[in-house]
């Protein structure tokens, strides 16, 4: 397929005049391919720096928005030579403080995606962008004239102020279907986690599963400190971020999770437990909150909140202007052939209803899109999008902030906005900076002031009252539970090998998904991890494999969306299985469903084989009074001996992390901030399979004795096993106590790997380095060696940037600040658990937390003396009397 | 010489000759040499070494593969990072033990019944340890700068890690090898004269070449067994120092189930065992199909025995004592490698290994036994299997359960992993096929040595 912008090349012989013509052509022009391609637009600011020419080597930071779930994301886009390289959240952008998660991390490999769709087609044939011109030109003024009626556009919910403007004055008779896989209530719910000493939640994984995820993740763990300790009870049919994280948790079906918030309302608890529930709700009236999942009845959880007195305290209620359409609302429209125009633009309808959509009975129909799927494959044009990161626009977060949107780099593949698309209907389209101009004139001046920065208005959403809404109650029989993906949400990330190779926290599956399964059900059967089951419902049946898992709910399966697409591209297309089609157009959460057996088994690619910790302390744990009796729980400094000498110099800086195991939520956003900043390599699913992937950070999860993640970067051991058994000494210690990989040194023997106790090096068994994806070139930190075949590596510290720091502090003649070197995983980390820095300063945050009581180092014993610290898990959980 | 010989028989039975036929010292010389000069091994050497150079295509082709694309054709990963090839060189390492123990170690200790085995034991040791190099070379990552592992002087003034087992251990292979070699050759130069002297046209140049112009007189013996003997008292050592130093690549590292300080007795021990069963696998098929009964007699092949049942019980000690030690510790890491050696993936090799190397040797009490060559050989192939066993138990069933549960994960070898275990049969076998073709496989000289000694 040509590119958009490269009309020529499918136009017909090339004979001996036109490839003369073409390399005059070529090479007349060859002087400009040295010109701004990789650059943003001159219209764009940085958001550090003042506009300037691109010094090579220096770094400018752009702030922009990116959509998630409709709402806007503050980020800051990091750009070397103009190109982006590094995405993180905004630090002062209320969506994301800085934090971010795996998807975010990773978008920069959808940007570079070389599978991106590139050319306009029309009826699958190619096409040229002035082709389409021409022919919207031409039914132009009928539309115009109808002013949009039989136009219906399809969209994710989008809070563009400037989009919605652009709709409803050149548009206003069009239907505007806002289709989601997973609708939020129309009631939107504000929670205010650090005013809540007691959070209750019943199927909501607000850690992990929540459009403002990010944010509560750090107002949670700003309560996760064992000095002002909130406490957590979490009732969830499956295992979630949040029911990891909680201090009680206990697996309920939805139809139980329902039954007891009756009965919390009816003052009739069941059992000690939950008496001792609810009289902690009583006593902190007002400061506790009840959070309600899809499987409860939003208003039973209003009326506990309002009996508990937290309605304006721990939670307010705002409206959607414009509440998510169905599905079915599209299906309707289309079979009655009330379609002339259907205008799709990123999403993929056709997908997210289980390809139960007729869009050929649509007049004429218009996709845009930045990555090929379903819905193009049946559209009548096909028109290449821009990604988010290339786009003018505007975006309101979930509290209500605005903020705009600035391309930090020129389209790469050329392509349209959704505005100049919807624009082009009815009139010929000014740029998208235009509008997105013309609808904030009254900014004026601060133009620039709210572009360079981000934010555009503080202003929230419209607090309002309570509004009940249907519920549908789910059946007590077996239930599918749909969930998306955690990384790849309903499917749009399927293409991004980076959150493919991601394990999931939970499941530590990688490359596949699987039906999550009640492991005592799933034994007496006789099923175990990959065996297949045949899943049945009114819509659709599909046989996939299962995974076994404790913290499933007997009678509800587990099934994740985003998978199993066909038109996803190179690496997402094929893998796992599809789920929608068990739903068809139709957004539920739950559906009953009959399950059979299957003889069919699949090996599940998973990154963690074994889940229980086999009775050894990894994983530290205390309750909140133990530590409140003894802040040292049980920890005893290890051994200090050694047969080698000590170190006779001191180094000046002794550079170390804690990661705080209260706050982790298990998440792995480090992970994918590790890699990428440090280039790690994708290895694909069969090198996953063999236990090969290239992560440098891991976040193990445990399921027994009881669920918990812990994060595993390198320790940095000062006594470090690895390096006294590198023959070449391509492993060893720099001054300030890193422990370095010296990569043109290694001849690989692996015996640092065999040597390690923590298996945290990775070898390079192959060439990862994937020489023939062009594209991904561009996403490398140059800062970072591409580490070739047959060589170990694993974490640095992100030692690029220790250096930069000292190079920085040597030049201004100071010393290095504490928290001027972030590491990737710390920036990253949505709760702050990870604290980076000089342990050798005593003002440091990392030695304030390396010298608190509950500070330990993993396997200490061993006497490896490790760099990398933890804090205890303290949960609030109290002893069982 | 004979004297002693009869010192070390005090037997109730009557001793079995060293020597059998009554041969004369012109007689061995003619017979060896006619072995090495007129084509007395027939079809089925050509036969044999058909199949051992199709075995060598598949050690090429491996190697060629595992060059072109990295050591991730095999199996090894993240957790478990040595699997077959270490496993493979420890193993053929081991086998590299016994032609050297034979040669020298029985020789300072004047054991005269070495002297008809040592010649092909030392071949065997020298292409064993050929065979073991081939490993430890090509499963590094980057293998074309193997010497870096070499002290050697060089422009960034850098020196290898001599904290490194892998050091200490490049070194003692390397001078094992190369001092086994010069020890077989200098040995070999008396023969290859007496070949020389009884050959015509071409060959008769070449073994000239090769016997590096002796001409047997007073002086050249007189040199040539001072040389013999310091040699031997050189190489001596390094039969217990080589698989020391192998098991400190293990035991220097801090995992349950490599970390012990049994591991080099305990390894020098299954080294002598496997070398000594590989020579019975050899020698009882080489001496019926080559009839060397006279030379290779029962006698041999019972004091092999012998030496299988010690060094079978010194083993078995060395499993005892991890096990008792592991235990005796307490400690969670060594209790659960305990727990997995015996109840684990790898459970069943590990009954396998108890079986072939502790309980099946015991058969080696009854003299019978011992004296009945093909019940040795088949014995001697257990043996061989237990101890690869053995060492596959060490690599990959201690790394694949260490410290961390999170890392555990089994480990399986590729088609890869065996096509170079396979080859390496390939490459021993057509060297070894070309070493009885075309050297003589009985020390001549000593042989007449020993022969003239009996009659005096």
């Amino acid at each position: 397929m040509p590119p958009i912008d490269r009309p020529w090349e499918n136009t017909g012989q090339m004979g001996r005049r036109r490839f003369l013509k073409l390399m005059s052509t070529s090479m007349a022009l060859l002087g400009l391919s040295g010109c701004a391609r990789f650059r943003p637009p001159s219209e764009a600011l940085p958001y550090v720096r003042p506009p300037s020419e691109v010094m090579p080597g220096e770094r400018d930071f752009y702030a922009t928005t990116l959509p998630f779930r409709g709402y806007g994301r503050g980020v800051v886009v990091e750009c070397v030579m103009g190109r982006p390289v590094k995405v993180d959240g905004h630090p002062d952008h209320p969506s994301t403080l800085g934090g971010s998660d795996a998807a975010l991390q990773a978008c920069l490999l959808e940007l570079y995606d070389p599978d991106r769709s590139q050319t306009v087609t029309h009826s699958g044939k190619t096409a040229s962008i002035s082709q389409l011109e021409a022919f919207l030109k031409e039914h132009r003024p009928r539309i115009a004239r109808r002013r949009g009626e039989g136009v219906h556009i399809v969209s994710p919910p989008l809070h563009s102020p400037s989009l919605e403007k652009l709709i409803e004055s050149t548009l206003p008779r069009a239907t505007w279907h806002r289709v989601e896989a997973f609708p939020e209530s129309p009631v939107r719910h504000h929670y205010r986690l650090e005013q809540a000493d007691l959070i209750v939640t019943l199927g909501l994984d607000f850690l992990g599963n929540h459009p403002n995820s990010l944010r509560l993740a750090r107002d949670f763990a700003k309560r996760r400190n064992p000095e002002n300790m909130s406490q957590i009870w979490s009732y969830d049919c499956q295992p979630t971020l949040t029911t990891v994280a909680a201090d009680h948790h206990k697996t309920l079906t939805p139809h139980q999770q329902q039954a007891l918030l009756q009965r919390f309302l009816d003052d009739e608890p069941e059992g000690d437990e939950e008496s001792r529930l609810l009289s902690l709700l009583q006593q902190k009236r007002g400061r506790c909150l009840v959070m309600g999942g899809p499987g409860v009845n939003s208003s039973t959880v209003h009326q506990l909140n309002e009996k508990f007195d937290n309605l304006g305290k721990t939670v307010t209620y705002s409206l959607h202007n414009r509440p998510t359409t169905s599905l079915k609302d599209l299906r309707v429209a289309l079979d009655w052939g009330k379609v002339e125009w259907l205008i799709t633009f990123d999403c993929d309808p056709c997908y997210l209803s289980g390809d139960t959509l007729p869009l050929e009975k649509a007049a004429n129909s218009i996709h845009l899109n930045h990555r090929p799927n379903l819905t193009a494959g049946k559209s009548d044009w096909v028109v290449p999008g821009l990604h988010p990161l290339e786009r003018w626009g505007d975006l309101r977060s979930f509290d209500g902030t605005t903020s705009l949107a600035q391309p930090v780099i020129e389209p790469l593949a050329g392509g349209w906005s959704p505005y100049k698309l919807l624009g082009s209907l009815t009139g010929a389209a000014i740029s998208d900076l235009d509008y997105v101009k013309s609808y904030w004139t009254n900014l004026g001046k601060n133009w620039s002031q709210a572009l360079s920065t981000g934010i555009v208005a503080q202003q929230g959403f419209l607090e309002s009252a309570f509004v009940e809404t249907e519920f549908a109650q789910p059946q007590n029989g077996q239930q599918l539970a749909f969930r998306p993906d955690p990384y790849l949400y309903d499917g749009r990330h399927t293409n991004n090998p980076w959150l493919l190779e991601l394990p999931r926290p939970v499941t530590r599956l990688a490359w596949n998904n699987a039906v999550i399964v009640n492991q005592d059900w799933a034994e007496d059967k006789g099923y175990s991890n990959g065996d297949h089951i045949l899943l049945k419902t009114q819509q659709g049946q599909l046989e996939a494999p299962v995974y076994l898992s404790k913290d499933q709910a007997l009678g509800v399966f587990g099934v994740s969306v985003g998978w199993g697409q066909e038109q996803a591209g190179r690496f997402g297309s094929g893998r796992g299985y599809n789920a929608y089609p068990l739903r068809g157009a139709n957004e539920a959460y739950f559906l009953s469903v009959e399950i059979e057996k299957s003889a069919d088994h699949t090996d599940l690619i998973s990154t963690q084989h074994q889940q229980k910790m086999e009775g050894r302390d990894l994983v530290r744990r205390g309750t909140l009074k133990q530590w409140e009796d003894d802040p040292h729980l049980d920890i005893e400094p290890p051994p200090q001996e050694s047969l080698y000498p000590e170190e006779q110099e001191t180094p000046q800086r002794r550079w170390g992390m804690v990661i705080d195991l209260t706050k982790c939520i298990g998440c792995n956003a480090c992970t994918a901030a590790c890699g990428a900043e440090n280039n790690l390599a994708v290895v694909g699913p069969e090198q996953t399979a063999k236990g090969r992937a290239m992560h440098w950070l891991r976040v193990d999860h445990y399921v027994e004795p009881e669920s918990a993640f812990q994060p595993v970067p390198c320790m940095h051991c000062e006594n470090a096993p690895c390096e006294q058994v590198c023959p070449v000494e391509a492993t060893l210690h720099n001054k300030e106590g890193l422990n370095q990989m010296v990569y043109n040194r290694c001849v690989g023997t692996r015996y640092c790997l065999n040597n390690c106790p923590y298996k945290v090096r990775r070898f390079n068994f192959l060439d990862y380095t994937h020489p023939d994806i062009d594209e991904w070139d561009n996403v490398r930190n140059p800062e970072v060696t591409v580490r070739s075949r047959g060589v170990m590596e694993k974490c640095t510290y992100c030692v690029q940037r220790i250096e930069a720091a000292d190079i920085r502090s040597r030049i201004e003649e100071r010393e290095i600040e504490d928290g001027e070197v972030v590491t990737a995983c710390q920036a990253a980390c949505p709760t702050r658990a990870i604290v980076f820095g000089d342990l050798n300063d005593p003002q440091s945050e990392v030695a304030r937390q390396a010298a608190l009581p509950h500070n330990y180092g993993l396997l200490a014993e061993l006497n490896t003396r490790p760099r990398t610290t933890y804090l205890a898990r303290i949960s609030h959980q109290e002893s069982q009397a | 010489m004979s004297s002693k010989v009869d010192k070390v028989e005090r037997h109730s039975h009557p001793p079995d000759p060293v020597v059998g036929g009554g041969l004369s010292g012109a007689d061995v010389v003619d017979d060896i040499s006619a072995h090495v000069l007129t084509d007395r091994l027939g079809q089925i050497w050509w036969v044999a070494l058909g199949c051992s150079l199709l075995l060598l295509t598949v050690f090429a082709i491996s190697v060629a593969v595992l060059l072109w694309k990295g050591v991730g054709v095999w199996g090894i990963h993240d957790t478990v990072g040595w699997g077959l090839a270490i496993t493979n060189f420890v193993w053929w390492i081991g086998i590299g033990h016994a032609g050297t123990f034979i040669s020298a170690f029985l020789l300072l200790m004047s054991q005269g019944w070495r002297t008809s085995i040592n010649r092909f034991a030392e071949g065997m040791t020298l292409l064993a340890v050929a065979c073991a190099g081939v490993f430890p070379l090509l499963h590094l990552g980057r293998p074309w700068l193997f010497y870096w592992l070499m002290p050697y002087p060089n422009r960034m003034a850098l020196w290898p890690q001599w904290r490194s087992p892998l050091i200490w251990d490049f070194v003692a292979v390397s001078t094992y090898g190369s001092v086994s070699l010069l020890f077989w050759y200098l040995g070999l130069v008396p023969d290859l004269a007496a070949v020389r002297d009884r050959a015509t046209g071409r060959k008769k140049k070449v073994y000239a070449l090769l016997c590096l112009g002796w001409r047997g007189s007073a002086y050249h013996w007189s040199y040539h067994q001072r040389a013999y003997l310091i040699l031997a008292a050189l190489a001596t050592p390094l039969v217990v120092s080589v698989h020391s130093i192998v098991s400190l690549d293990f035991s220097v590292a801090i995992l349950p189930g490599w970390h012990s300080t049994i591991f080099p007795p305990y390894f020098v021990a299954g080294a002598i065992l496997s070398g000594f069963a590989m020579v019975i696998t050899l020698a009882v098929p080489l001496r019926a199909w080559m009839k060397l009964e006279n030379y290779i007699t029962l006698k041999h092949l019972e004091n092999s025995a012998k030496l299988m049942l010690i060094t079978s019980f010194i083993v078995t000690y060395g499993y005892a004592s991890e096990i008792f030690f592991g235990w005796w510790s307490g400690e969670v890491f060594h209790m659960a490698h305990l727990k997995h050696l015996f109840t684990g993936a790898y459970s069943p090799l590990w009954f396998v290994v108890l079986l072939c190397n502790s309980i099946l040797p015991q058969l080696l009490w009854w003299r019978k036994f011992r004296t009945s060559p093909w019940a040795l050989f088949w014995l001697s192939l257990a043996v061989n299997v237990g101890m690869w066993g053995e060492r596959y138990i060490i690599v990959v069933g201690t790394l694949y359960k260490d410290y961390l549960p999170s890392a555990w994960r089994l480990y399986h070898a590729t088609i890869w992993d065996w096509g170079l275990f396979l080859g390496t049969f390939g490459l021993f076998g057509s060297l070894f096929l070309l070493f009885i073709r075309y050297v003589p496989v009985i020390s001549i000289h000593e042989m007449v040595e020993l022969i003239k000694e009996d009659k005096e």
